[in-house]
């Protein structure tokens, strides 16, 4: 009998619920799934806080770990950080016997998907250092257009996006690279960049009405010589 | 002119600690007023990307901890040094952890800056930051890309970055490292 191979998806969002991180990333673990992979998935930062060492055995115990995390200040938000440290240290005892691959997904707020390149070449350097075979990282902008919404509900806007997490998870499957193809679409832009930057500012606006400081929107409290 | 060291050494990490010492002596030198902080004995809870600071408290975290007295002291500072050990070509999670705590002193709204989106100035002036990144091995991959996240974040915060990698060997080359970082400084300065 075959063994069946094990799939670990790491949610590296420090939101607990409805992340777009966590959106994308049951998309491929669904897929996953299908194609018989024992499926897990982990929300990073309440397991820093619960059971440390148990995530880093999860890790140890899986085939293909999955990345899926939102870009904070350029880079990987710090629970994320944090994991890859414990990973690290723990891999330096003792790596395991099986081979291991790595692919990261991460979106952004900005339109542009280029703004992550530096987290995925941290990423791709953590997975050189540590022993885990480098698949690739699918890259896109405007990850708030998502919302944490089931990627499947989300109709025509996400049709690249559908097409990239598929051509993924077949190259998962297969132990290959995420071909270009998924990367390129990945990238592409889901509503032009005019029409994010408009409603993005009309959508803060909105946001800070609600809690009735669009008055204060501007403030600068912390400065001591304004 | 007062400048501010954040260590993000992770707790027993001693490597950077000559470093801390070298630094905050060559500021001082230089007539700075200097104050070191060591992350990770700082109670920083991580950023929950709430959005809060935006559009509940405008311009202050939603958590009450020592998060919001560093973001205070980083935008009253004239320089701000961030050092670390260059983790995989980034910052230690615990200086990425203050870091991503500080958003509050941007404002939510978007802004092209070099052709790109990002978010627009709150403050009228940010403090100068130069990132220290300190390595045990020569990796040129690794330098590379704390090279770019050092571009990408000055882009972010304003044209206020620069810094590098320092090679963490004989404390004589160190600091002759180290000065020529502290050089941009200067430049902003005159």
């Amino acid at each position: 009998m075959l063994i069946q191979k094990k799939a670990l998806l790491l949610i590296g969002s420090p939101k607990i619920k409805k992340s777009t991180s966590e959106a994308l990333g049951n998309y491929v673990l669904d897929g996953l799934n299908k194609k018989g992979y024992v499926c897990e998935k982990l929300h990073i930062l309440s397991m820093l806080k619960k059971d440390a060492r148990e995530l880093i055995n999860r890790v140890k115990d899986t085939d293909i770990l999955i990345i899926s995390f939102p870009l904070y200040v350029d880079s990987l938000p710090s629970p994320l950080i944090k994991a890859l440290e414990l990973m690290a240290d723990n891999r330096k005892e003792k790596r395991p016997e099986k081979e291991q691959s790595l692919m990261v997904i991460v979106n952004c707020g900005f339109p542009e998907a280029f703004q992550n390149d530096t987290a995925l070449r941290i990423c791709k350097s953590f997975a050189n250092k540590t022993g885990f075979k480098w698949l690739g990282g699918l890259a896109m902008g405007s990850g708030s257009a998502i919302d944490g919404r089931p990627i499947e509900q989300l109709g025509g806007m996400t049709r690249n996006i559908v097409k990239a997490l598929n051509n993924a998870t077949e190259a998962i499957v297969n132990n290959e690279n995420v071909p270009t193809e998924a990367i390129n679409l990945m990238a592409a832009k889901l509503i032009p960049r005019w029409l994010y930057i408009f409603f993005g500012n009309i959508g803060w606006k909105n946001q800070a009405k609600k809690h009735n400081v669009d008055k204060i929107l501007y403030s600068k409290p912390l400065f001591k010589n304004n | 002119m007062n400048a501010l060291v954040l260590n993000g050494a992770l707790k027993d990490d001693r490597s950077i600690e000559t470093v801390n010492r070298l630094i905050e002596k060559m500021l001082i030198e230089k007539g700075y007023e200097v104050e070191s902080i060591l992350l990770h004995e700082k109670k920083i809870g991580e950023c929950l990307g709430c959005f809060g600071c935006w559009i509940k408290t405008p311009g202050i975290c939603v958590i009450d901890d020592y998060g919001r007295t560093l973001t205070e002291n980083i935008i009253n500072s004239d320089v701000v040094i961030y050092l670390t050990s260059v983790v995989f070509g980034g910052y230690s999670s615990e200086l990425k952890k203050a870091i991503d705590r500080v958003i509050p002193l941007l404002l939510p709204f978007f802004k092209k800056v070099n052709g790109e989106v990002h978010h627009k100035e709150r403050y009228k002036r940010y403090p100068k930051v130069i990132v220290l990144g300190i390595m045990e091995d020569e990796d040129y991959d690794m330098k590379e890309t704390f090279n770019s996240l050092i571009k990408r974040n000055s882009l972010n915060w304003y044209n206020s970055f620069s810094g590098g990698t320092v090679q963490n060997n004989l404390e004589e080359d160190m600091k002759y490292q180290i000065e020529d970082k502290l050089r941009a400084m200067e430049v902003s300065v005159c």
